[in-house]
This record gives structure tokens, sequence and C-alpha cells, in this order.
């Protein structure tokens, strides 16, 4: 099982430092979900893990490798990500979209095979686009779209898949239509799969393994239970909240307390 | 995880060849039209060749009258249009296909503007001629390229600051053109104007020899590359997730389109708004989906052949090949600016 990690991690844009020393191993086979306010540096982190920023200092190691001494395609065979806003070039259908998926797998004397054609059916399959693959990605919905693109990382077919914000755009079944997805290939595929999500509670529910980011560092990480707290919402969000364990689940859950539109003895 | 039905993977296949045999067909009957393009031109001009005798003239067997006509005079100047009009459809698709955006034309943004100057200051000024005129050309158009890139950059180069700088550059360029032009005062017409607008007038094979030799190498590394420049459309993010190498094959195709370019205008000039107008025409037949590179060249080639034949045979007077092109693809770009204006720079 291949191990993702980042010591001492430092990363931004120009002279802006986002990520300052920042140390993360990513749980190999499991399920890691991010959480943490706008702006913290998620999606930077993210990019740094699959070796799309370059880091300021430190260093990401795959399987005790630094990133760098990867070949191009040969890291994309291993480690996959979906941007949080990829681009769809005008008039692409979503067969064509999800064969983009197949591209590492393919070199110069490896051309499309019929193992790539059916790489492209499971994805299509899973996210349940079957229906939808002759159809133009312009002409899809929203949630639609994200499922398409959520595909065409499937099919790369890698062992370790970095999602940022995979639930955008979707409506709560299909979120957890999205979410039970993800946890089949964790459990089918062993896939290591770590994921940017901004609903704290689906995070606790799909999620082996918790991280909360603040400000560029990792605030807190491990199990759900370990790291989603009423302290940890009022540090990480500036929220105070209630915990309660989730009928439906037993992991945490946290509702939150605004100034307004509760009973009166919550509310104090 | 369940395995997809055998059936699905079967139609996802059927439906890939069938969108392959789409563009194959579309590419192919561009060809066609090619090939009618060159026998019309090769025959019909001031005076009708019939078929036979051009056919013979390519053959290389001595025809009265013929030989001079169409071996000398028709085909040479086909040859080169065909061959130049490829370099610049090809060279504008690659860019408007990596940047995202129609207006993203190495002739839009002052590349071909740059290859020009640096050829006419080469030309008039230094006496230079042939090949060490192109490599200047082609170094020119690099410089050019660099130049913009870094004016644009700040923090990544969006498309809208890219094309504003670059339009800028270009007409300071034009500018140089006419201010070194003015300066040659042996010149004839014709030849200012080959500089300013592009004109395939006096053609020879041997002009047609380099162009040749650049889209035999740099349109073959184009092709070569074109899964990558297909992958960059999806936005730099995921071209790199997907294992496209960004920083070497960016650079490897700026290459290779400002190579294209360049040595096409330091033979030709710069045929205006050819690199700009064929990915768009070529993207209208081919269908959207996939960047049209092939049916771009061919578009290419087809409209420098027709508004050459055009500018010499159809229209009252004679005109050089760029000023027809120049006068189609003026109000293109300006429903594109218009349009872009709208948008607020996406295109
Ligand atoms: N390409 C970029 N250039 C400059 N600054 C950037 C760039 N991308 C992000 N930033 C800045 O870096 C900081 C962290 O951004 P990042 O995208 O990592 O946040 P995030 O935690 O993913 O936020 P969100 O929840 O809104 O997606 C922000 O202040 C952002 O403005
Ligand atoms: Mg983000």
């Amino acid at each position: 099982m291949t191990i993702l990690s980042a010591a001492a991690l430092q990363a931004g844009y120009g002279d802006r430092t986002i990520l300052r020393g920042l140390d993360f191993t990513v749980p190999p086979g499991r399920i890691t979900a991010i959480v943490g306010a706008n702006a913290c540096g998620k999606s930077t982190l993210l990019r740094c893990l699959a070796r799309l920023l370059r880091p300021e200092a430190g260093e990401v190691q795959l399987d005790g490798r630094a990133l760098n001494r990867f070949g191009a395609r040969d890291l994309a065979r291993r480690l996959g990500l979906l941007p949080q806003s990829p681009i769809a070039p005008d008039g692409i259908t979503v067969a064509d979209l999800v064969s983009h998926g197949r591209h590492p797998h393919q070199g110069l004397l490896s051309r499309w095979s019929p193992e790539d054609d059916r790489a492209v059916a499971r994805a299509l399959e899973a996210t349940g686009m079957a229906d939808l693959a002759e159809r133009d990605i312009d002409a899809l919905s929203g949630g639609q779209r994200q499922r398409a693109w959520i595909a065409m990382a499937l099919a790369q077919e890698t062992g370790i898949l970095l999602l940022d914000e995979p639930t955008t755009f979707l409506d709560i079944s299909h979120q957890v239509e999205v979410l039970d997805l993800l946890v089949d290939l964790n459990r089918s595929r062993g896939t290591t799969i770590v994921m940017v999500l901004h609903d704290l509670n689906l995070a606790a529910r799909y999620a082996d393994h918790l991280v909360a980011m603040l400000d560029g560092r990792i605030s807190a990480s491990g199990s759900p239970e370990a790291v989603l707290t009423e302290a940890m919402v009022e540090e990480v969000f500036g929220l105070k909240s209630l915990v309660i364990p989730d009928p439906t689940s037993g992991k945490p859950m946290m509702l939150p307390l605004g100034r307004h539109g509760m009973r009166r003895e919550v509310a104090e | 995880m369940h395995a997809a039905p055998d059936s699905l993977a079967t139609r996802v296949a059927v439906l890939r060849r069938r969108r392959a045999r789409g563009r194959t067909r579309a590419a192919g009957g561009m060809l066609l039209l090619l090939l009618a393009g060159l026998a019309l031109t090769l025959s019909l001009g001031q005076s009708f060749t019939p078929p036979g005798d051009v056919l013979r003239v390519l053959a290389g067997v001595e025809v009265p009258g013929a030989s001079f006509t169409v071996g000398a005079l028709r085909l040479p100047r086909a040859v080169l249009s065909i061959l130049a009009g490829m370099s610049f459809g090809l060279g504008g698709v690659v860019f408007q296909t990596m940047f995202r955006n129609p207006l993203a034309s190495p002739d839009i943004i002052g590349i071909s503007a740059g290859a020009s100057a640096a050829a006419v200051f080469a030309i008039v000024l230094l006496g230079w001629s042939g090949t060490t005129v192109s490599v200047l050309a082609v170094a020119a158009g690099l410089g050019v390229a660099a130049a913009i890139y870094l004016l644009s950059w700040r923090n990544g180069v969006a498309g809208a600051r890219l094309i504003l700088v670059g339009i800028g550059i270009a007409a300071m360029l034009e500018s140089v053109i006419a201010y070194v032009l003015l300066r040659a005062p042996a010149w004839s017409l014709q030849d200012a104007l080959r500089w300013l607008t592009g004109s395939v007038n006096g053609a020879t094979l041997e002009q047609a020899l380099p162009v040749l030799l650049s889209l035999a190498l740099f349109g073959g590394l184009l092709l070569a590359l074109r899964g990558s420049a297909e992958l960059m459309r999806l936005g730099d993010d995921t071209a790199a997730a997907l294992g496209v190498p960004l920083a070497r094959d960016r650079a490897l195709i700026v290459l290779a389109a400002v190579g294209l370019i360049a040595v096409a205008t330091a033979v030709t000039g710069p045929i205006a708004f050819v690199a700009f107008l064929s990915g768009p025409i070529a993207l209208r037949i081919t269908g959207p989906g996939r960047a049209p590179l092939v049916p771009a060249a061919l578009t290419g080639a087809l409209l420098v052949l027709v508004a050459d034949y055009a500018g010499q045979h159809l229209l009252p007077g004679r005109y050089p090949v760029g000023i027809v092109t120049g006068a189609l693809g003026a109000p293109y770009l300006i429903y594109l600016i218009i349009r872009t204006n709208r948008t607020g720079g996406r295109p």
C-alpha cells in the first residue's frame, strides 16, 4: 500500500506563504477528510500533495521517494486529483471527458486498449453516468457534471485519490451517493482517499480520519470522535456549537449555534 | 465496486470509434476540397491549361507554354500557399487551444509581427537573405512570445491579460515594420505589401523548401504532443494530475508553434488572420470536442490557396493574398472583441 506524506511543508503563491511547516501522513487504505474555513489552505495542501504546486520548503514523499523524482505519467498512475473547479472544454461529451482519465495509462507504445474501454465503462457505471455518456458536458446539471468529473478521476484507477470538494453543487441525496461511492471504492479496491469537505457531519460520518486545518496548519487530526469537538469548531471556525452523537452512525454530529432560530434553553 | 457489464464497455468503444470516424471523415473531406482547389489553381489562371497538360508538367514532361505557366508560376505559388497556410493554421490552433481563447492567436498577439519585423529588418537594413532570415525570424518570434509571457505574468498567466499585452506589442511591431519599409526607398510596393499583409507573389519552390522542413519538424512535434495540448484544455491542474509534464510540454508546444509561424512568415510575410481564422473554421466543420489540429492545418492551406486565387483572378484588380484574408478576418476579430468585452474576458 502506498504511503503519501508531507514533512515540514511550506508553500504559497508568489511571496505569500500559505502552508507554514505542515506535517501530514495520509493514512494508507483509509478515507481522510480535510475540513477548515475558506482560504485556510486546504486546496493548497492537496495541490502540493499532487505535485501541482512546488513547495517553498519541506518535501512530499510517495513511498519514501521524493515526489519530484517520479515521471509525470508514472505519478499520475499512482495518484489522482480532482481539482476544486475543473474546466470543461466546449462541446466535450461525458464519454470523452472520462476517457481523458486513461491518459496516464497510455504511452508511445501502448495506445488505447480494450482495457481502457472497460475502465471507462466501470467509471461511468460506478457514478451512474452510463446513460448520459453521449451527452455534452454543457448539457448536464451541476450535479451530473460533478459526477462526470469524478468518473474521470475514477477511470484513472490510481491507488490514491485526492478530491477537492467533490460534493459541491450536489443536492443532499447526491452528496450521500458520491460519498457512498467513495466508500465503495475504498472498500473494494483499497483506494486511499483524501477529500476536502465542508459538511462537518458528513465528514465525520464517512471519514476514518479527520484533519482540521487552521491558517495553513493542521490544528487537529485523528478519529472523527477525537477531532470533531465543540472546542475544535470554536477554534477553527470561530463558531459555537453543540456536538452530540449522530443517532444513525454513532459518530459525532455538530449542530451550529447562531444568534437566532434556537430554543431559548439552548440559546441561554 | 461492481464490475461494469461488458456491454457498456462495448458501447464506450463504439462511441469512441464513431467519433474518431467522424473526425477522419471531416479531415478527409477537407483534404479532397484542398486537392480540388489545387487542381483549379493549377489549371485555370489567366489562361486555361487542360488537366492532361497539368499532369504531364507535374510528371516532369516538357510541355510548351504549360511548363512555364504551370511549372514555373502556378505550381510554386500553390505549393507555397498550401505549406504556409498549413503552418499558420496549425500554429494558430495550437495557441488557441492551449490558452483556451480564439484571440490568443500568434497573429493577434504579435508573434507574427515580431517574426515579420525581424525579417524586414534583416532583409532591408542588413541585406540578409535565405535561411539566416528564417532563423532570425524564429528567434524574434520566440523573443516576442517570451516578452508577452513575462509582461502578462502575475501569479500565472491569464488569457485576457496575455491577449491585451500581445495586441499592444503587435501594434508596436507593426509600426517598426512600417518604419523600416520607409527606410528602403528602392523597394517596390509589392514587396512592401508582403511584409505588411503577406503575399505569395513570385513564389519559387526554393522558397517553399524551408517551410516544408519546418512543417515536417515542428508540425511533427506538435502532432506528437497533441495529447498534451488536448488535456491542457481541461486546465493546468487537471492536465498535470493526468500526467502531462506541463512545463516541458508547454515550452515545446510554444517553440514548435512559434517556429511554424515564424518560418512561414519569413517567406510569405504575415498573411493576415490565417492563423486566427483556421482553428475556429475547422472547429465548425469537425464539431467541438477535440482540438482540430489537422483540420486547422488543412483549413489554413485552403484559405491561403483560395484567397490568393480570388485576389488574382476573381476580384477586380489584383491583390496580394493577405489583403483578401485580412478582409475575411477583420469582421470576425471585431465580433470576438465585442463578445470578449461583454463576457469580461472569458472566451
Ligand atoms: N493561484 C493562486 N494565486 C494566489 N493566491 C492564491 C492562489 N490560490 C489560492 N490562493 C490564496 O491562498 C490562500 C489559500 O487558498 P486555498 O485555495 O488553499 O484555500 P481553501 O482552504 O481551499 O479555501 P476554500 O474552502 O475557499 O476552497 C487563499 O488566501 C487564497 O486567496
Ligand atoms: Mg479550496
